[in-house]
């Protein structure tokens, strides 16, 4: 089980918290989704949980055992995988990987597999120097992997690739889980994040304004949502509102009787939608 | 130790395919090329012409006598004239008149340093006193020191010089290359975030350097060997190597305090400028003050110039060799350090 609790970061020590009392709980073998727009802090919670950025303010214990006391047997058993690919330009993609495992002294993958895994089989013997956004994504993502971690850590593992590749690394990730692995899911991706998550956290400027799991989430704001353009002044407006809660009743009607809807959609619901109703602002 | 060999192996591949073995070896190269072709002596002094047009050329003889080389003598005043013609650094002398009254003239261009001319005024003195049939009655005698030790050519008097500093820059300056890169590639956050640790990064650095620097040293000696020279191996390379790890460990502890090599080029270079300051007192052995001898690269150039030109009869090693090992086990013990207190922290 993962613990984090009350973790506050601060990069240039003046009192601007890129991070802010952020809490949440992780049981073992869950997929637990980070969400929040570009600079909400995703990366710099990993960072800390990571042992990368030193802990401020705040814990976050492992099994009950606080991250600086854990030695280097912690690193044994963590896979991450980074937002901006770091690897090895010169080494090929296979020579990353034989490489990174000789790190470790358990039992490790086999590289070739691995890559197999990725798709990245027939590339194996290109520097990593050659690779293209997308594959080094997914060779950062299969090094993640290398040690058979227990606990993966991702940051934004799909982000620039295809439909088709996403969705073989999302398989890949929930067969890590279903293996027993605990994920930690970074992603602007909340379509990925209702499919793979059993909770996610939204996080906004630092600070976590919702938790709970993706089906929760859309039954509390219903599971049906209305999308209503207005126009005032000669601009549109786009009001997104849930008729299961009674304020945005009472607005939708408003909007209506006072005739300044132009629009109005019924729609599922979507966390994204959730989202900006929560923050007013979207993931972009 | 399986992890450090894994390491070693990964910055073998590097510096492979960075180049850096490319480069060490084309160094190598040319210092072959400077061991086998430059000269083994430089003129030091400046030529000097002599025309002996007195009766009997009695200067000539008595020069003869005395051991002086012949060569100098031209054989008439037209080649006088041509070899004053040919070299603007040359010093003329002509005799005329008869032993009793002969007339020297010394002529030399503005260029002639006044001592070379002093000098050739006192040995034509002495030559003509010969000429006469004068002796002051001195008798001068030439005792060889250290009969043991011979000479160096030139060519071989540069080997020590060509093993230390480069070994030093290779060390010191290509270890940063390697850390800006992984900085910059974001592969130490990869590290950092594996059970990697800090000893066996460095060991493999070492490793790497160390051994390059072996290869080279190894080259260069072997053509100093062909030269002529018969290099005592084993101290030789040993010094190159502690030398070579001191450099290294010292050039990975600095380059962590710094972000890419912009930021590290001055003060870096300053640091290498220091490290060959003791050329100056290699070239010029009468300028030694206490802060040149006080830098390790002063102890390791004078050892492995008694390895190399005078093995078996060097002075005691001891001394030198421990103030290395010393210098050396300060730059690991700041070297890890700063590997793990910098380079692997934030
Ligand atoms: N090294 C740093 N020094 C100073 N400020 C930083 C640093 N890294 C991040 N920040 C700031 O901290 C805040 C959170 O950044 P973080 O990278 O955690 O965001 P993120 O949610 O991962 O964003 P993205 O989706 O773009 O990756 C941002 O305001 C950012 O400017
Ligand atoms: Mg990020």
């Amino acid at each position: 089980m993962i613990e984090v609790r009350d973790v506050y970061h601060d990069y240039e020590g003046k009192g601007a918290y890129a991070v802010q009392g952020v809490s949440f709980t992780i049981p073992d073998g869950a997929i637990f989704g980070f969400l929040g727009p570009s600079g909400a802090g995703k990366s710099t919670v990993q960072g800390i949980m990571t042992g990368l950025l030193r802990l401020q303010k705040g814990s976050v214990r492992y099994d009950g055992s606080d991250i600086g006391s854990m030695g280097r047997s912690f690193f044994q058993r963590i896979g991450v995988s980074f937002e901006h690919p770091n690897l090895y330009g010169k080494l090929t993609g296979y020579e990353n990987l034989k490489y990174f495992a000789g790190l470790f002294q358990g039992p490790t993958e086999d590289p070739m597999q691995l890559l197999d895994m990725v798709g990245l089989a027939d590339a194996a013997k290109r520097r990593a120097s050659a690779y293209s956004k997308g594959m080094k994504q997914r060779l950062v993502f299969a090094r993640a992997l290398i040690n058979k971690p227990s606990i993966l850590f991702l940051d934004e593992p799909t982000s620039g690739l295809d439909p088709a590749t996403a969705e073989r690394i999302k398989a890949l990730i929930l067969e890590k889980r279903d293996a027993g692995c605990t994920v930690f899911l970074t992603t602007h991706n909340m379509l990925d994040a209702d499919r793979l998550c059993d909770t996610v956290a939204f996080l906004n400027s630092g600070r976590i304004v919702a938790m709970d799991s993706p089906r929760e989430l859309k039954l509390a704001y219903g599971s049906r949502s209305v999308k209503v353009e207005t126009r005032v002044d000669g601009r549109i407006e786009t009001h997104t509102l849930f008729p299961a809660r009674e304020e945005d009743r009472n607005q939708l009607s408003q909007l209506i009787s006072s005739g300044t809807a132009e629009t109005v959609h019924s729609q599922e619901a979507t966390l994204e939608e959730i989202f900006i109703k929560l923050t007013g602002r979207g993931l972009g | 130790m399986k992890n450090a060999l894994n390491q070693a192996l990964r910055d073998w591949i590097l510096a492979w395919r960075n180049g850096h073995v490319a480069v060490v070896l084309a160094i190598m190269v040319l210092m072959w090329l400077l061991i086998f072709f430059l000269p083994a002596e430089l003129e030091l002094s400046n030529p000097v012409a002599i025309l002996d047009a007195s009766h009997g050329a009695s200067v000539r003889r008595a020069a003869a006598e005395a051991g002086m080389d012949g060569q100098m003598f031209a054989q008439d005043q037209a080649d006088y004239d041509a070899r004053m013609a040919a070299d603007p650094n040359i010093l003329g002398v002509s005799v005329r008149g008869t032993p009793d009254a002969l007339s020297v003239t010394i002529e030399a261009g503005a260029h002639v340093p006044p001592a070379s001319v002093a000098a050739l005024r006192a040995s034509m003195d002495a030559i003509i006193r010969l000429a006469r049939g004068q002796t002051d009655g001195t008798e001068m005698e030439t005792v060889v020191l250290r009969p043991g030790s011979r000479r160096a050519p030139l060519s071989l008097t540069g080997v020590p010089v060509f093993l230390v500093f480069e070994a030093g820059i290779l060390g010191f300056l290509l270890v940063a290359v390697f850390v800006f890169q992984e900085k910059q590639e974001g592969t130490l956050r990869a590290y950092r975030a594996a059970p990697g640790g800090g000893a066996p990064y460095v060991a493999a650095k070492l490793a790497v350097f160390v051994g390059l620097s072996l290869a080279y040293g190894g080259g260069v000696l072997a053509a100093a060997a062909l030269k002529g020279a018969r290099p005592d191996w084993f101290g030789a390379l040993g010094t190159l190597a502690l030398s070579s790890a001191f450099m290294t460990l010292l050039g990975l502890g600095f380059a962590t305090f710094f972000r890419n090599l912009s930021g590290w080029f001055f003060p870096g270079l300053g640091i290498l400028l220091l490290n060959m300051a003791p050329f100056f007192s290699y070239a010029r052995p009468s300028f030694n003050p206490a802060w040149i001898k006080a830098i390790p690269s002063y102890d390791a150039l004078f050892l492995i110039r008694d390895y190399v030109l005078n093995p078996g009869t060097g002075s005691d090693a001891a001394a030198p060799l421990l103030r290395i090992l010393a210098w050396t086990a300060l730059a690991a013990v700041f070297c890890a350090l700063a590997v793990r207190l910098r380079l692997l922290k934030e």
